[in-house]
């Protein structure tokens, strides 16, 4: 029996217990503060003493022999990574890399990969190196040479793959072998042991650091990696091909995409697309197998994976149809943008448009009447392109659509048209009597600045200043004036602000009218008597109301307008889009 | 005969405060055991991948970051610049001024130079209508919107409807978010195989550090007794309790100073509540409890590493006024889905945590409070309680917990490391024992208080004041009237 005597006892030795767990608690603080100063300058010291031999190593003055055999006396875990360190900031120091790894593995510009494997038609130190991006794949591969000699790479491969597996892969690696196309999971009893994170983190951090390796030599990690019961592993594989862009690997990550779609993956969707549009419009060939693909989701995804690679490309150039693999457009004009599947048809719109040809114009035209609100949006949102002029007629057909984001995005591409667009939207909107469609191009002349055009129109004379004029006077019909009276507000030219006061006339706000107050009371000029004529017409209309025009009454306050119910400001969810 | 009756209540009311505490402690250990585990191994994980990858691409989903702001004129200039700094590749900023007094978007127009335009709003969630929209097209990124008071869940409701991104992320207006924290919070949506719909961060204290361009340029504690225990307790609750519920896939409480959400999921399950005091717990719970319902396979996941820095109460009196109105969040989340106790469908949410959170979390505190003030001293002097008893009782409910505020200092000193000097790491050490001597059975006091005002029927949001950051703008106040 638990006497009251013991409990005594049982609480002094629990209370002892925690006090020296405390203790413990705080010793281990102590330790792990000494530790890491102690790892730190032993890095340090590793990397003054090794920072000449590196920088001879990448300056290809050394050999990688000569090199391994001075590296060989950093043995200790902070003396390798320092010497990681070095062999790192050695390759970024050739090139501005996009990626550079925070590990003690190297992360090199993701082109380095693609490139190294290239490399091996070059030669060094002979003069025919011609960009700083071979460069620097050029020293990727000799890294990697310098790592197999070092006996790193064996290690990480240990860790990963475990000894068994470890010195076949680094053959198959230096011999740079080709795999087969699978990423089944190996089948394993210990399996569930293994996915536990305690050991499959180490595992993951080793082939992140494999997949830093020039891209020949870590492909068949990567693939073995993708063999692995753990997500973290996989996850980190599929990232690492992404960043070395190796053509072996598209069919592997195609595969990962397809189970994922098909049987369930725990490597997700994203990360693995992620790591296909890592990819460059030379690889587009290689993707062409796949378009015709019967999962129509894995289509989606292909065609989606190109667009981005595309548009990427686009960025920095302007793509022709020469610039893509002349099966890929033929089956794009053919297949994709009449699939079955909506999906398909809207993301193939996009690749579509970088062709600019006739028959690209005449594919777009026929996706913009689609049935589908996500293809007809999508390909609205890729025909802002000058070379698409003539589609202009559909686009403005767009603004009528009875889906909002069709419409908005209508009104973005005809603005990218330049003053062709916008003339033709100015009309559309002063002539269209539909509130949906007025609220979304309304909407889309705020945010987007169209407003200082518009008043710089006004004042230019001709067609443009009355179409100015005409969107000013809709505008203020609907009441979206906060822009404008900002701008009468404003100092912009004087033949500018007085036609603007003329327009906001017609459906005038009390602040609009305060505005015209202060006006009137401290502009002499032309501006002045504007606003004093205008009060006077305000006076005399509102004399005829019984009402006074300073106190506001007798207009139409806050921003409903003529023409439009209470609240036009388009609060509310519309019914239409 | 009466002395009897009472003596053996009393004994009752001990043995059951008794096996609270062992039950307690009991829990919070195998949580601190579960969190050293998953939060050392996600550290080692996330700290050798970095994020380049995910700003770099063009899959990483644009995320709208929606700032509900009440009279927060002194600190939400700095707060929008620090969001606007974000390394992420496509955000939206959207602050809802919910019918401030001051001249908080007054200070937002001139800062920014927006200008009021008339904008489009279609209302996809319940909320108050806004009145008027900011907005620059050489800044196309932000928006400020003015509406009408009506509490920090129907601003956030505004600031959905007119988000356009695919998720939305929730920001406290006097809070500092670190610049790769939003990168960081995407990375379990974007290597997730389901839909993840939550995706939550630590807050940390940042009273005693020193602001610059609205982001924390040095790390530092504060002075106060009272500021240096709420460190302590952010600490623990941030690196055990969450992380613990993340790998036992039962996250409960998600704060919503920095909390990333799937606004299709949030707006198909009705959007922020106003029902409750803490719309962050209530939006959590409804989301379960729809996706539970619809069958729909999806996660919420907390993560140990995104890191936004918030201002804890200066004084005692506002303090108090803090945990009150989260305790009173907590009761009332929990009794609106109490039906979720014990039940299976919701699986570990429903045998575990919901439990743990609606008899621990929230109604614990009465035993706590009662226990620890009343009970226990008023046994020991009736002599009702042996001495060897009293003692145990003593090292359950104040020896224990050192043990525990020791172990997530630990936790924070091996993975996060936000506290570069050793003398910081020694004086929250210190902390981790003193916070036990006192501080928390104060804090026992006012959340019982938030538990007692839950049963009387009140629902009162109590106004907190901040002082202000060293190198902020200055005082600023957090006022939000249910």
């Amino acid at each position: 029996m638990l006497l009251f005597e013991d409990l005594i006892l049982i609480t002094v030795w629990l209370a002892t217990a925690v006090v020296i767990v405390n203790l413990v608690f705080l010793v281990f603080v102590f330790y792990r503060r000494w530790a890491r100063t102690r790892y730190y300058r032993a890095k340090d010291e590793a990397k003054e003493r090794y920072r000449r031999a590196v920088a001879d190593f990448m300056a290809l003055s050394v050999g990688v022999e000569p090199t391994a055999q001075l590296l060989r006396d950093a043995r200790s875990e902070a003396e390798k990574d320092g010497v990681l360190d070095l062999l790192r900031e050695g390759l970024a120091g050739l090139t501005t890399p996009r990626h550079v790894s925070s590990s003690s593995g190297m992360r090199t510009p993701s082109s380095a990969g693609r490139i190294a494997s290239s490399s091996g038609r070059l030669q060094s130190g002979t003069g025919r190196i011609t960009s700083p991006t071979i460069v620097v794949g050029q020293a990727l591969e000799r890294v990697s040479e310098l790592l197999f000699a070092l006996g790193y790479i064996e290690g990480w491969a240990r860790t990963a793959f475990g000894r068994g597996r470890a010195s076949e892969l680094v053959k198959r690696s230096l011999n740079k072998e080709k795999t087969a196309v699978s990423t089944e999971v190996r089948q394993s009893p210990l399996n569930r042991i293994r996915r536990m994170r305690i050991f499959s983190v180490p595992r993951a951090l080793a082939v992140d650091k494999l997949g830093s390796l020039a891209a020949d030599y870590a492909h068949v990690f990567m693939a073995e990696a993708l063999h692995d019961p753990a997500t973290e592993v996989r996850s980190v594989a599929v990232a690492a091909m992404g960043r070395a862009r190796h053509p072996a690997a598209i069919p592997l990550l195609l595969e990962e995409l397809r189970k994922a779609l098909e049987e369930g993956n725990d490597v997700s969707l994203r990360s693995t697309k992620a790591a296909l549009c890592s990819y460059q419009m030379s690889d587009l060939e290689l993707f062409v197998p796949y378009v015709r693909h019967p999962n129509r989701r894995l289509r989606f995804f292909v065609i989606d994976t190109m667009r981005e690679i595309s548009s990427r490309a686009g960025r920095s150039m302007q793509l022709t149809r020469r610039g893509f693999p002349d099966e890929l457009c033929s089956l794009l004009l053919e297949h994709s943008v009449n699939d079955v599947f909506a999906d398909v048809r809207a993301r193939s719109a996009a690749l579509v448009a970088q062709f600019r040809d006739a028959q690209a114009a005449e594919a777009l035209r026929k996706l913009l009447k689609d049935e589908n609100e996500f293809v007809r949006l999508h390909t609205v949102r890729v025909c802002g392109d000058r070379y698409y002029g003539d589609l202009i007629p559909d686009i403005l057909r767009c603004l009528s659509d009875s889906k909002w984001r069709v419409r908005e995005a209508a009104v973005g591409t005809l603005r990218a048209f330049g003053m062709a667009g916008l003339n033709e939207l100015f009309r559309y909107f002063a002539a269209t009597s539909d509130r949906y469609e007025s609220e979304q191009i309304a909407e889309e002349i705020q945010r987007t600045g169209m407003i200082e055009q518009l008043v710089t129109a006004l004042a230019s004379g001709g067609e443009a200043s009355r179409l100015a004029d005409a969107v000013c006077r809709k505008m203020a019909t609907m009441g979206k004036t906060s822009l404008l009276l900002n701008a009468v507000a404003a100092r912009i030219p004087q033949e500018a602000r007085i036609l603007l006061m003329d327009a906001l006339m017609v459906a005038p706000t009390a602040k609009y009218m305060s505005i015209l107050e202060t006006l009137a009371e401290t502009d002499g000029g032309p501006v002045g008597d504007k606003a004093r004529d205008l009060l006077r017409q305000a006076v005399s209309r509102s004399g005829q109301m019984s009402a006074t025009p300073s106190s506001g009454r007798g207009f139409p306050s806050g921003s409903s307008g003529r023409g439009f119910p209470s609240g036009s400001s388009g609060r509310g969810t519309p019914s239409r889009g | 005969m009466e002395q009897h009756i009472a003596l053996r209540i009393l004994d009752y009311l001990n043995t059951l405060i008794l096996i609270y505490f062992i039950v307690t402690n009991l829990g919070y250990t195998v949580l601190m055991a579960i969190s050293l585990y998953s939060v050392t191994q996600h550290s080692k994980y996330a700290r050798s991948r970095g994020y380049a990858d995910l700003a770099d691409s063009p899959v990483t989903p644009p995320v709208a970051l929606i700032v509900p702001a009440y009279n927060e004129e002194a600190a939400i200039v700095d707060t929008v610049t620090a969001l606007l700094n974000l390394n992420y590749p496509e955000k939206e900023i959207i602050v809802v001024d919910d019918g401030s007094s001051d001249r908080t978007v007054q200070v937002l127009v001139d800062a920014f130079q927006l200008v009021r335009m008339d904008l489009i709003y279609r209302e996809q969630v319940p909320a108050k209508k806004p009145y008027a929209f900011y907005h620059n097209h050489r800044r196309p990124e932000l928006t400020v919107i003015s509406k009408e008071n009506g509490g920090k869940p129907d601003a956030l409701n505004v600031g959905i409807n007119m988000a356009r991104s695919p998720y939305f992320c929730t920001v406290d207006a006097d809070s500092i978010i670190e610049r790769d924290a939003l990168l960081r919070l995407m990375a379990p949506v974007m290597h997730s195989s389901v839909n993840t719909v939550v995706s939550g961060g630590i807050v940390r204290i940042a009273n005693g550090c020193k602001l610059k361009d609205g982001q924390i340029a040095e790390v530092g504690l504060p002075k106060s007794w009272l500021e240096m225990c709420q460190v302590v307790e952010y600490i623990r609750a941030f690196m055990f309790g969450r992380p613990a519920w993340n790998f036992l896939q039962a996250t409960f409480i998600v704060s919503g100073a920095f909390c990333m959400l799937h606004k299709e999921t949030v707006v198909l399950a009705g959007g922020f509540s106003t029902s409750t005091v803490t719309e962050d717990i209530d939006i959590i719970a409804t989301l379960h409890r729809y996706l539970r319902e619809k069958g729909w396979k999806y996660r919420m996941v907390f993560t140990s590493d995104p890191i936004c820095w918030t201002e804890a109460p200066h004084t005692l009196a506002m303090f108090a006024r803090q945990r009150r109105r989260w305790q009173l969040g907590l009761m009332q989340t929990v009794m609106k889905n109490h039906d979720m106790i014990l039940n299976p469908r919701f699986g570990t949410l429903g045998m575990l945590s919901m439990p743990f959170h609606a008899y621990i979390e929230a109604m614990g505190c009465l035993i706590e409070a009662f226990g620890f003030w009343l009970i226990m001293p008023l046994s020991f002097i009736l002599r009702s309680m042996p001495l060897g008893l009293f003692l145990l009782f003593l090292f359950l409910a104040v020896g224990y917990g050192t043990l525990l505020s020791m172990g997530s200092v630990l936790l924070e000193e091996a993975t996060l490391r936000r506290y570069p000097k050793l003398s910081h790491v020694l004086k929250l050490m210190g902390y981790a024992v003193v916070e036990n001597l006192g501080y928390r059975q104060i804090v026992a006091i006012f959340r019982a208080q938030g538990v007692l005002r839950f049963f009387a029927g009140m629902r009162r949001w109590e106004v907190v004041r901040h002082k202000g950051l060293e190198g902020g703008e200055g005082y600023t106040v957090a006022q939000h009237e249910a």
